[in-house]
């Protein structure tokens, strides 16, 4: 129990290693085996869930053992309200993701491999407390990704892969320069060097790096996240990348940009994360309303389900830079939502896509009178994805608006509630552009000389159905999620308050 | 009459083992081959391989040793120490695919064994001296053998193209570094590197200076002797048609032993004249930053995979001055981790390109397509390599970037860092750019199934479960290269005006 959290991030390793030793012609048994691995890790995660205390500050099931001692680097996992759900929420889709993936009938045993290996990347990526492991984990999660999307991705694939590695690569390079800057600064103060996050938090919190040296490491720690997130005017790679990706790929690849932010860019600058708080929203701004009206022109329903994902990444930044308790809370269920909603979205879409080959708006028509089951759950994704009240999609949007709303500092061009009203729009271009594929995909005639097409399989159904309870679940029930996270928020933002209220005016402080 | 005394140098013998190890294997490989002309030549490398084997051995007992002897011309410590084994593993490394590699390209030589052992002989001498002098004398004997071997396919024009370019350059540059060598003796009164290092603080207590022009001059000739070896931009020019037209296994010891010889002896050269950093610190920040830019942006545009290496070769050497650069034992240990990790992705990148220009001389980066239908697990090999050589973790590509990173960062040499960073990037573009070749479907026709032999997938195993194995745990192999690097330490810091 004291390890659970290596367990589970390795489960998925031991059964990618499994199906490796499956001989190639065992199709099944490679799936099955796969299967079981990512069965068992969700199960680890139940027992994680059962045992987490929602009562204590700090984070939990801590692992530290020195990695490697001369950078005091540890191995440094553990797990505050907020990891939780992401490394639940990972398990669960990645568990979907493998049972979808049954469906893959070429190089069956390499796509196992790599799906498994995504995702013990991102779980890593979830539970790592050290910046170095962190990192490892975080660039970790484009080996695989790429070769998700080279070996088994749609027309484009080459591009897609070689764009969506460079572009994130070269991101996370300059965090990499950032932290070891920082680690060295922490050796010159301290005589040992520490990438533990909490040790690097303390320090910059002491003022141990000049102000104007920390808000080059800050711009560099959030480079790498807002280009993984992705941000405008940085998302030129997601819609390549995640258009061509197979589904399990968009499955898993959850958004650990946002989690990023809020793990490590804050916390360890949030003096800096402050300063640029105006900037920041305004971004978030500009992705919300830029990607849902480049949405709103696709003829492909996946690249507008990835530009919808886009917008809702926005909301998450938006919340998060707000710097309230509201606008944390909401950040962190937008994640938590966009995850099931738009993870819905990409499943059905991949059932829909085994049936015709085809995400072309114009391949389609008239679905409803085929597939009635199909169309229900999409519609109940779809809305969700929306942010119909009643949903989760509702609770995330709303409370990231509202924290914007009452948040205390000035944005870029205006106060914080402009950029909650303009973002707001992003709302309503979302119910544009998703009723309008709605409407021509499931209404309509039936597209010319196509045959008809069957309505969902029971095990289609029972893959759909988690992520659709879900949906209602956490939007009629949302103390759900917050009653572990509200204190890991507070937690953060009044450590974050104090360090921006000790320290006198940006760029003033010496070392 | 006048009797001459010659007072006889104490001779440690014990210093002199690895070398004779490797020397006693050429020419007994030599007479062998002579006298059973029938010996069948796996038996040869074999017995390369076991010299070899003996020599890491004697090399083994040197470490944390500090002998010099014949008259201080030879020197072990530390430092030599470990170059010699990054030299004497990636010879044995080449050693085990070539046999396989010569005899399906009709240059089935026994020449080749002994030849390649002299090199290695010459390498180690240039590695474990201070005197000039010897550094000269081992070069030579490293070039003399490389400008055969890289004509031993005689049959082919390129490979005699490769071999002449490579003879006349070579030539040219080790005339600059006697020149240099002449000058720095001129300054100083003498060519022992660790006498140059004192002759500073020396000088300013007998409050006589030494005189720096002769000693930039020569220097700065020297720099360019040793560049042409390290094959650093602007003195690069050779490099790719050489590397191509060789024959791949020589290619791939070039690209290794070479590399590790010639910085080997620009860290101690540099390290000498520590007082002068600042007429060579901008020189070399220029080399560094040039080579990495220049290697890694031709290196894209490349349709050949073998200069493609080479080019990419350039850009590591580009790398490693980094840690010259940054003047520090961080730096120096950075540079000897990363000659270690460089050592093995090359020599492995360059023998799974030997398996493929087996049939005919085709190299092209097409050539490579479809290898993960025709050779699964050469596709693997390929992609743990290239994966390492733009340095994703959890390879020790990306542990050797980190090293070379803080060695900068601790120098305050941010600006060379961010190039170092950027450079990444475009790395990381060509390197996977032909991992997708590897997956994409071949053209129909060039379907022929590959034969890994027993030596080749014995070499690549070691390259990569140690390119693996390095990446999770770094710290044996970076200790010994801390380790080695505080030769240099007192050198570094003392003398730092």
């Amino acid at each position: 129990m004291t390890n659970i959290l290596s367990w589970i991030i390795f489960m998925p390793l031991i059964g990618a290693a499994l199906v490796a030793l499956v001989p190639r012609n065992q199709l099944l048994t490679q799936r099955a085996v796969a299967l079981i691995a990512a069965l068992v890790t969700f199960a680890l995660t139940i027992v994680l869930y059962m045992a987490f205390d929602g009562q204590t500050t700090g984070y939990q099931f801590v692992e530290n053992t020195p990695w490697i001692r001369d950078f005091g680097i540890a191995y440094f996992l553990g797990i505050d309200g907020i990891s939780l759900w992401m490394v639940m929420l990972t398990a669960l889709v990645s568990l979907l993701a493998v049972g979808f993936s049954f469906t893959v009938q070429a190089r069956v045993k390499e796509f196992m491999i790599f799906t498994l290996l995504l995702e013990t990347a991102i779980l890593g990526v979830f539970c790592a407390l050290d910046l170095v492991l962190f990192y490892i984990f975080f660039e970790l999660t484009l080996v695989p990704m790429y070769f998700l999307i080279a070996i088994w991705g749609g027309h484009r694939r080459t591009n897609a892969a070689l764009k969506f590695f460079l572009y994130t690569f070269l991101g996370s390079i300059f965090m990499l320069l950032a932290m070891l800057y920082l680690g060295f600064a922490y050796y010159r103060e301290t005589g040992a060097m520490s990438f533990s996050l909490l040790e690097l938090q303390a320090f910059t919190a002491a003022g141990g790096v000049a102000s104007h040296i920390q808000h080059w490491l800050f711009v560099a720690f959030a480079l790498a996240f807002a280009i993984k997130l992705p941000l405008f005017p940085f998302h030129t790679w997601m819609p390549d990348a995640q258009g061509e990706a197979p589904i399990a790929a968009n499955l898993i690849f959850l958004k650990i940009g946002a989690y990023a932010f809020m793990r490590f860019a804050i916390p360890i600058f949030p003096e800096q994360a402050q300063a640029y708080a105006p900037l920041a929203m305004g971004l978030a701004a500009a992705s919300i309303i830029y990607a849902a009206i480049v949405a709103v022109v696709q003829t492909d329903i996946k690249r507008l389900v990835v530009y919808a994902s886009i917008s809702h990444a926005g909301f998450a930044i938006l919340g998060l830079f707000a710097f309230n308790t509201i606008g944390w809370t909401g950040s962190v269920m937008q994640q938590l939502s966009h995850g099931i909603s738009t993870g819905a979205l990409f499943l059905l879409l991949g059932m829909l896509y085994t049936r015709r080959n085809s995400f072309q708006v114009r391949d389609f028509g008239g679905l409803k009178r085929e597939m009635p089951i199909f169309t229900t759950l999409f519609f109940i994704a779809l809305l969700a994805s929306v942010g119909l009240p009643g949903t989760n999609g509702f609770i995330g949007e709303f409370l990231c608006l509202m924290g914007a709303y009452k948040t205390n500092h000035d944005g870029l061009f205006g106060t914080g509630p402009i950029y909650a009203i303009l973002s707001a729009t992003g709302v309503i271009l979302a119910a544009v552009y998703m009723l309008w594929m709605f409407q021509r995909v499931f209404y309509g005639p039936p597209a010319e000389e196509k045959p008809k097409l069957n309505d969902l399989r029971p095990w289609e159904i029972a893959l759909t159905l988690p992520l659709i309870i879900l949906i209602f679940v956490l939007g009629l029930q949302p103390s759900l999620v917050t009653q572990k996270t509200e204190i890991a928020v507070d937690a953060m933002l009044q450590n974050s308050a104090r360090v921006a209220q000790q320290s006198p005016a940006t760029g003033t402080v010496e070392e | 009459m006048e009797t001459i005394s010659f007072p006889v140098p104490e001779i440690q013998f014990s210093a002199l083992m690895p070398l004779l190890m490797v020397v006693g294997a050429a020419l007994l490989v030599l007479l062998v081959e002579l006298f059973f002309p029938r010996v069948p030549h796996t038996a040869l490398s074999g017995l390369g391989v076991l010299g070899l084997g003996a020599s890491a051995y004697f090399l083994m007992l040197l470490w944390r040793n500090d002998i010099a002897t014949f008259a201080d011309m030879l020197r072990s410590d530390n430092l030599s120490v470990m170059f010699s084994l990054i030299i004497v593993g990636a010879t044995a490394l080449t050693m085990l695919f070539s046999e396989d590699y010569l005899q399906a390209r009709g240059i089935r030589l026994g020449e080749f064994y002994p030849l390649l052992l002299f090199a290695t002989a010459g390498a180690l001498i240039m590695v474990s001296s201070t005197d000039l002098i010897v550094i000269f004398l081992g070069l030579e004997v490293l070039s003399l053998s490389l400008y055969v071997l890289c004509g031993l396919a005689r049959t082919e024009l390129r490979s005699e193209e490769s071999a002449l370019k490579y003879f006349l350059l070579g030539a040219f540059a080790s005339a600059f570094l006697l020149y240099g060598i002449a000058l720095v003796y001129g300054a100083v009164g003498n060519v022992d590197m660790t006498y140059i290092a004192s002759a500073w603080n020396n000088a300013q207590a007998s409050n006589n200076p030494v005189t720096p022009a002769l000693l930039i001059a020569g220097a700065a000739l020297m720099i360019v002797g040793l560049g042409f070896k390290a094959a650093l931009v602007p003195f690069h020019m050779w490099t790719p048609d050489v590397y191509q037209g060789a024959p791949t296994v020589v290619t791939a010891y070039m690209a290794a032993v070479s590399k590790v010889a010639a910085f080997a002896v620009l860290a101690r050269l540099i390290g000498s004249m520590m007082p002068l950093q600042e007429v060579w610190g901008p020189v070399l920040w220029w080399l560094s930053a040039l080579s990495m830019t220049i290697g890694n942006l031709v290196a894209m545009v490349q349709r050949d995979a073998k200069r493609m290496l080479a080019y990419s070769s350039i850009a590591h050497a580009g790398y490693l001055v980094i840690g010259i650069v940054s003047a520090n034992a961080a730096g120096v240990a950075a540079m000897v981790f990363y000659l270690v990790v460089y050592s093995l992705m090359t020599i492995g990148a360059f023998g799974v390109l030997s398996l493929m220009s087996r049939a005919g001389d085709n190299t092209s980066i097409s050539a490579l397509q479809g290898l993960w239908k025709r050779h699964p697990f050469l596709a693997i090999v390929m992609a743990v390599l290239l994966f390492s050589l733009a340095g994703v973790p959890p390879t020790a590509g990306f542990w050797g970037k980190w090293y070379l990173f803080l060695g900068a960062v601790q120098a305050n040499q941010i600006a060379l860092a961010v190039i170092l960073a950027v450079n990444s990037v475009i790395g990381a573009y060509y390197y996977l750019r032909l991992t997708l070749t590897l997956y994409a479907d071949a053209p129909g026709e060039e379907q022929l199934a590959l034969r890994a032999p027993a030596g080749m997938v014995a070499c690549l195993l070691i390259c990569v479960v140690g390119l693996i194995g390095l990446g999770l745990m770094p710290t044996p192999i970076a200790d010994w290269s801390r380790e080695a690097a505080q030769v240099m330490e007192s050198w570094l810091t003392a003398m730092k005006p």
